[in-house]
């Protein structure tokens, strides 16, 4: 049988079977709009509270009625495939203070809740589904409460849901212990792997009084959850879908639809608005007090926002339902209309396009496995001297380089500056410029070891990037920093810092295959590898050779001279370039802070980080062996400038905790 | 070596033993290299918590350890297992305990750290401590940065580094650019010394010109230092004024001192006895670096000298909530039974008190029982007094009793909405429970004035057609008040109101019904109390004077209302009484102290260290000063008057909204005056006044989120000479853009270069606020609630352009050293080479070594074609 009719049997039969556990929950959820109208509740309310004022105050969490309205588990996995969001994915949305794309909002906003991009349940009965943060967000939006028509009640599909991120694992087992689990629980043991809660655990007594108390420690750790619920409620008003409204309708003057005229409205709002100015167009000219309109030109967009209300609290209704039909058609106006209800102000399918790849491709990061290739193979040209490796190798870092690239690219024209406002941003810029310069000193000298370096360095950079997101809590592109937006000067400092930090980071490359040869290269073997590194081929063959005649150490210690002399180059660049950014910081720091040397943190270390170099340019001139000191004080100096670009930033406080 | 450095060394050998040591060592290179490495070490023990050092340490230490034990095991791979082995087997050896060492010291560290260090009650306390801030020490970071080692070995390497340079380096254009570095860190050096010598920073409070209450305008002149504190002094009536003595090395800053440990008397100040006489003492004798913002009320014997508040002494008691082991918690409470508002305290759902005695009917109420399982609330109603015959106080031996002929008291289960026929002497009463709340008024009633209650709102009625309605309260039954209708009352409606009607409900809407009607004590003929028993109750009636003995009355939350004797140790030693359970980490009540003659003192809660702010410590912005204000006999030494004070620290030491005033306490000194203390920081008068004429917080377009903060400012400075005004100056200050402002006649301290305001902070309003009511503008548009004021720094800059011509030339010299140092001394061995030996077939000679480099970077070696399959 052919592969591919195999896989389209197979393809087949799965659908079948998903169908079938599909359909009960279908039907019922049929069954139920026909008799209600609206939502499809899957088991009854529970009784309310006895006690009127427990029952009043318990309004105020939704989560404690009907807690288990909406889809069956199966039935919203369904559902979540059955749609299709390309086009809603790319339609624009103003939050954090900038346009960006629904998609990235979704990622942040799942990353907030769940502290994932993508949200799976964690219940072993649900269908191991992993949800789109698209629909998720939507999800969130029209089922994290809503009133039931059939009831009057406040309903939720998220009351059970495990969703609430708890990222400190000595909070979530108290408050697990808080809720009466106990150690040897199955269910303690699920929910502390499953590191979430749900939102009735959230609002339960015991650990609403838990997360009142503590010390400072403890509040940074309860405002983390706060933070993720207070995200989740926050849903539907984060959904700023539309432009801004004119102020006209049907031709004629009305009130603003918000006192900010430059303020993107949530669709909801966009209702609100056409109710209140559908009531002042109704008012009956003659009356004397009727507010005073003026007729001006015609204007389509009001007429689209309408269009666009009506579908937006459509696809509200059908999303409930989980009527994959009419939420997709639903999904589809809203693509078709919210784009020209301002054209001006929305942002080109170009610029959408380009933040979807970038989300998708997660920031370009998997060009770690380029770089890491790319050093791979360089290490192999180096030790077999083998064209096909060097040319594999130097292409991979090219490649590498240019994914690199198109990350800082991408992310200053999504931006609309350039990106060093973070600690995400600055780590990927220092990243840049250590593999940029030693890619130019690689192709420049041919020198394979500077590839070697620079391959380790970006592919290091990348792959903590890609694999650890939550170490960077600022992927997100986000406004300027306000402090960065005063002066050019700050900009110029920032860089050429970063630009130096990267530098060093090469010459820790440098530096650890100078320790390596100095202390395991005595054998020919190593030796002649780290010779073809720095691009001495005709050291590499002769020291290849079992040439009895020769001594080992004459290659050896030219190899040590080569590679000292290498990382001598990077580290006076290294050493000139932070002199020029700690003066270009002092100069802006005397300007905006009104002292220009304020022994805060980051300046010292950044001054301890100098004095390294300064002691190894100096320590030359009284030792014996100056490669090895300076290798050594190489090696020290990129310790020193991490913990002066992290360890400051995480554990010190200080006027540079923006860095 | 150059040969420059050859001929002076020589020379230096000859001199005698101490100068030939003292110039060649500060020749040396090494010394530069030690030096510079100790200002680095200097720089990490300023800068890093000492829990991270040694955190830090610690790993180093295990990562020294594990690579040992990789070297060990290299060496044994290499010599004792596998000598013959074959490189890569060696190689792949090698690289096994490389990775196992780093992984093992990484695996180690995190377990060291996870387990060890972290469970380690230090680690949680001085996590953020400093060196600077132990005790003895107690600097800002500035201070420890200009404090005398970091100056010695500063100026140490200055005087190394020009000693050097003059000895080895020689004066040429290829030396340029070291010589220029070096010239420029001795330029920097210099600027810097006058920079932090005249360095002046601090910030003014300014509010908007439009909102200033003082008539002022708006208009000030002092600006606050930034760091150093300073306590101003004045009496009533003195013709010295406010005098201000600065604190600045006195004053501790992060650590707290007990009186036997600090005692700073201010009035051995220059100045002090000159402006307010020789009979006045004032001597701060304590120290709280970070304290909380309320103090806590405190009992002490009214017989002791140290009273901080003199008065009557009354039975007293102090007591704190906390786990039963382990000393008594932080935060305590003092009782006093002489004032009914200081009896007693409700936290957490409990309530303590320790009446002074407990009357026959308040023993009925109080153990009152009501039915298992039903509400929590009840009423108690009892006839007249006279119908009360006296009951048994409680002793140690037997419990209280309550009157054998006592007519029973009528107890009912209440909650709103009941409707009860209570029986008592008087005949029926019927009763319609209305709601029960907290008393929503402030007492009146003299000793009550600071006190809580819950109170029930009742419809009562007898067969007498008395109507009323009642509050009846909790803890003060006796407080309670009728609201009948009258028609001679000035208030009264003309028709009596329809009692019946008024609904059920919470208190605050039920208090509508009350208008029209007219006010008066309770009806004697029915006490009613409400029983509250949602809160557990503990109160504790003194049985002798001494309080070694109290009647406990106990009930609340479900238990049986029970009394019964408890002894508190003779020697007044803390006792602890379970507060309902017994389990593990459950509260405990700690009976901290009695104290039979207690007057209440006011004494700061010192903050733990794990919750402070690390930002703020050391500001001295949470700090509280004890201060001892006495009146002597400078002949005798006699003390004829001690008070003392508890000062806390304001940033501003004038109040901003009332002219020329301090915000300060006072003391009442009999003989000198009204003495005024404010404890705040050092303050300076400018030449010149600004004002705030507008502020505005700019956002991102279509946000709130914040892109600037702009104050417009306006400067007016004396015509020089002369005592009229110039011109005002406009200036704007923006977030991290400040204005410059260059005066005529810029008196002192300021007395050198231009003056910079910047914008440092701004009024956000009250965050109670609703956002409305936040944003409400007034006729002009300005903003009525918020953006009210800013905090305007101000600095000099003095000597700042010696340093950016130092920095200048350290920057300029370094590409020179580096890159064309090397490329000039090739040129010269070209050109050197060229001369000696035209002929092109010669070999090239010796590039000449060059002392002061140990190794150019080489030209790239011409490199060899590759061939087709190989590099």
């Amino acid at each position: 049988m052919p592969h591919r009719t195999r896989a389209f049997l197979l393809a087949t039969a799965c659908l079948l079977v998903a169908c079938a556990a599909v359909w009960p929950a279908v039907s019922a959820s049929a069954q139920a709009r026909t008799q209600i109208d609206g939502n499809a509740r899957a088991e009854p309310a529970p009784a309310p509270n006895a006690n009127p004022e427990a029952a009043a105050s318990l309004q105020q969490t939704p989560h404690d009625q009907d807690a288990h309205a909406g889809l069956s588990p199966t039935a919203h996995a369904a559902f979540a495939q059955a749609l299709d969001l390309d086009g809603f994915r790319k339609l624009a949305v103003f939050a954090g203070g900038r346009v960006k794309i629904v998609d990235t909002l979704a990622r942040e906003h799942l990353q907030g809740v769940t502290g994932r991009t993508k949200w799976k349940s964690y219940d072993p009965d649900d269908p191991a589904y992993a949800y789109d943060p698209v629909f998720m967000l939507l999800d969130m939006a029209f089922g994290l409460q809503y009133v039931d028509p059939a009831t009057g009640q406040l309903s939720s599909r998220y009351a059970d849901r495990v969703v609430l991120y708890v990222e400190s694992t000595t909070l979530r087992r108290d408050i697990l212990l808080a809720l009466g689990l106990t150690q040897d629980d199955d269910a303690f043991k699920q929910q502390m792997t499953a590191r979430r809660l749900t939102p009735r655990q959230y609002f339960s007594p015991p650990v609403q009084a838990l997360l009142r108390g503590g010390d400072l420690t403890f509040m940074t750790q309860a405002n983390q959850v706060v933070g993720a619920w207070n995200r989740l409620a926050a849903t539907r008003p984060l959904l700023h879908l539309s432009p801004p409204l004119p102020a006209e309708r049907q031709g004629v003057a009305v009130p603003p639809a918000s006192e900010d005229p430059d303020r993107w409205l949530t669709l909801d709002e966009v209702g609100l608005w056409l109710a209140q100015t559908d009531a002042l167009l109704q008012q009956d000219p003659t009356d004397a007090e009727a507010v005073v309109v003026t007729p001006i030109a015609q204007s389509a967009d009001a007429e689209l926002a309408v269009a666009a209300s009506q579908a937006w609290q459509a696809l509200a209704v059908a999303w409930r339902t989980g009527d994959a039909v009419a939420t997709q058609t639903q999904l589809d106006r809203l693509v078709g209309l919210l784009p020209q209800l301002d054209p001006q102000a929305y942002p080109n399918e170009t610029r959408r396009a380009a933040e979807v790849i970038y989300n998708k491709s997660d920031r370009y990061a998997f060009g770690w496995a380029a770089y890491a290739i790319g050093a791979v193979c360089l290490l192999l040209a180096a030790a077999t001297r083998r064209l096909i490796a060097a040319t594999l190798g130097s292409l991979l870092l090219a490649v590498g380089l240019l994914l690199h690239l198109a990350n800082i690219l991408t992310r200053t024209y999504l931006s609309g500056r350039w990106p060093i406002h973070n600690q995400y941003e600055s780590f990927i810029a220092v990243a840049f410029f250590a593999v940029l310069v030693g890619a130019i000193l690689m192709w420049a000298r041919r020198q394979w070891v500077f590839g070697v370096a620079a391959g380790g360095v970006g592919a290091a950079a990348l792959m903590f990037a890609h694999f650890l997101p939550n170490v960077f809590p600022s992927k997100s592109v986000a406004n300027d920093m306000p402090i960065l937006a005063t002066s050019n000067i700050l900009y110029v400092h920032v860089n050429v810092v970063l630009f130096s930090y990267g530098l060093i980071a090469l010459a820790f490359g440098l530096s650890t295959t100078y320790l390596m040869v100095n202390y395991l290269g005595r054998s020919r073997a190593v030796a002649a590898v780290a010779a073809a590194g720095v691009g001495d081929t005709q050291l590499a063959e002769t020291l290849s050779e079992d040439d009895a005649k020769r001594p080992a150490t004459f290659g050896r210690k030219r190899l040590l001279g080569d590679l000292d002399t290498a990382q001598l180059l990077v580290m006076q660049l290294a050493f000139w370039l932070l002199g020029l950014g700690i003066i270009l910081g002092a100069y802006w720091a005397d300007h905006a802070w009104g002292r220009w040397w304020a022994w805060d943190p980051k300046e010292t270390w950044a001054l301890i980080t100098w004095i390294v170099y300064l002691i190894a340019i100096h320590a030359r001139f009284g030792v014996k062996n100056r490669g090895l000191v300076t290798a050594w004080l190489g090696v020290t100096g990129f310790f020193v400038m991490l913990w002066c670009y992290w360890g400051v930033n995480l554990l010190l406080s200080g006027l540079h905790s923006y860095a | 070596m150059s040969e420059k450095y050859k001929r002076v060394k020589q020379a230096d050998l000859a001199l005698p033993a101490p100068l030939r040591w003292l110039t060649r060592a500060f020749s040396s290179i090494r010394m530069a290299v030690v030096l510079l490495t100790l200002v680095a070490l200097y720089g990490l023990v300023a800068s890093v918590p000492l829990p991270l050092i040694a955190a830090g340490a610690s790993y180093l230490l295990i990562g020294a350890g594990w690579i040992a034990v990789a070297a060990v095991f290299w060496w044994a791979l290499a010599r004792a297992v596998i000598p013959d082995a074959p490189p890569s087997a060696k190689a792949t050896g090698y690289a096994i305990a490389g990775v196992g060492a780093v992984s093992a010291a990484v695996f180690t560290s995190i377990g060291f750290h996870q387990n060890v260090l972290t469970a380690q009650p230090w680690w949680t306390t001085y996590r953020a401590t400093t060196f600077y801030r132990l005790p003895g020490i107690e600097m800002t970071e500035l201070e420890f940065y200009s404090a005398w080692p970091m100056k010695l070995l500063l100026a140490l390497f200055v005087c190394n580094m020009v000693w050097a340079t003059v000895r080895r380096i020689a004066f040429n254009l290829p030396n340029l650019g070291v010589l220029t570095v070096h010239t420029g860190i001795v330029v920097t050096a210099v600027g810097s010394i006058a920079y932090s010598s005249l360095k002046l920073e601090g910030d003014m409070l300014l509010p908007r010109a439009d909102l200033d209450p003082t008539g002022q305008q708006g208009f000030r002149r002092y600006v606050y230092d930034r760091n150093d504190p300073a306590l101003y002094v004045s009496v009533d009536g003195a013709p010295a004024g406010v005098q201000m003595f600065p604190l600045a090395g006195k004053l501790p800053r992060y650590n707290d001192y007990t009186p036997d440990q600090l005692a700073i008397p201010i009035s051995e100040e220059r100045g002090f006895k000159q402006s307010f006489g020789d009979q006045l003492r004032v001597t701060i004798e304590g120290f709280y670096s970070y304290a909380h913002a309320e103090m806590e009320l405190d009992l002490v014997s009214a017989s002791q000298q140290d009273a901080y508040q003199p008065g009557d002494g009354a039975p007293g008691l102090v007591v704190a909530i906390g786990p039963k082991s382990g000393p008594a918690p932080q935060r305590k409470h003092a009782l006093r039974a002489a004032r009914p508002d200081e009896q007693g305290f409700i936290e957490d759902g409990l309530l303590v008190e320790m009446p002074l005695q407990v009357p026959p009917r308040r023993q009925a109420e109080l153990l009152a029982e009501l039915p298992r399982g039903g509400p929590l609330t009840g009423l108690v109603v009892q006839g007249p007094e006279a119908s009360t015959p006296p009951a048994t106080q409680p002793t140690p031996q037997a419990p209280a009793t309550p009157p054998a002929t006592t007519p029973e008291p009528w107890v009912s289960p209440a909650i709103p909405g009941d409707a009860l026929v209570a029986q008592t002497p008087n005949g029926p009463l019927r009763i319609r429970v209305l709601s029960i709340g907290d008393y929503p008024f402030p007492f009146s009633t003299p000793g009550y004035e600071r006190a809580q209650d819950v109170c029930a709102l009742l419809h009562i009625s007898d067969d007498r057609g008395y109507e009323a309605i009642r509050f009846a309260m909790h803890r003060f039954p006796e407080l309670g008040q009728d609201f009948v209708y009258d028609p001679e009352s000035p208030a009264a409606t003309p028709e009596p109101p329809d009692f019946a009607a008024i609904e059920p409900g919470p208190l605050p809407q039920r208090l509508a019904a009350l208008q029209g009607l007219q006010r008066k004590d309770a009806d004697p003929r029915f006490r009613i109390a409400l029983l509250d028993d949602r809160l557990l109750q503990y109160r504790l009636a003194p049985l002798d004077p001494q309080l070694t003995r109290f009647a406990l009355f106990m009930r609340g939350r479900g238990l049986p209302a029970m009394n019964q004797p408890i002894a508190f140790s003779d020697n007044h030693a803390q006792r602890q009484l379970p507060l309902g359970s017994t389990e593990d980490g459950a509260p405990w009540l700690h009976l901290v102290k009695a104290v039979p003659d207690a007057v209440p003192v006011m004494r700061p809660v010192p903050v733990d260290k794990e919750n402070r702010k690390p930002r703020e410590e050391g500001t001295h912005l949470h700090a509280v000063l004890p201060v001892a204000v006495q009146r002597v006999n400078p002949a005798t030494g006699e003390t004829l008057f001690s008070q003392k004070v508890h000062l806390r620290h304001y940033l501003y030491a004038d109040d901003y909204r009332l002219p020329s005033s301090l915000v300060s306490p006072h003391v009442d000194v009999p003989g000198v005056g009204r003495v005024n203390l404010t404890f705040s920081r050092v303050r300076y008068p400018l030449d010149f006044f600004v004002r705030l004429t507008d502020f505005e917080r700019e956002v991102f377009p279509g946000s709130d989120d914040a892109r600037d903060f702009i104050a417009s400012l306006q400067v007016v400075e004396r015509q020089p000479g002369q005592r009229t005004l110039a011109a005002p100056v406009e200036l704007t200050a923006r977030m991290n853009n400040p204005a410059h402002f260059n005066p005529n006649a810029f008196a002192w301290p300021f007395y050198l270069g231009s003056a910079k305001l910047s914008q440092n902070q701004w009024d956000p309003g009250d965050p109670a606020l609703a956002p409305a009511e936040k944003s409400r503008r007034d006729p002009q548009g300005r903003l009525v609630n918020q953006q009210r004021w800013s905090v305007v720094g101000v600095s000099n800059n003095i000597a700042i352009h010696v340093i950016a011509a130092g920095l200048t030339l350290v920057l300029l010299g370094i590409p020179w050293a580096f890159y064309v140092k090397p490329w000039m001394m090739k040129r010269q061995s070209r050109n050197a080479a060229a001369r000696k030996t035209p002929s092109a077939n010669a070999p090239a000679p010796q590039e000449p070594k060059d002392p002061d480099k140990p190794r150019t970077p080489a030209a790239p070696a011409p490199t060899p074609q590759p061939e087709p399959a190989t590099v």
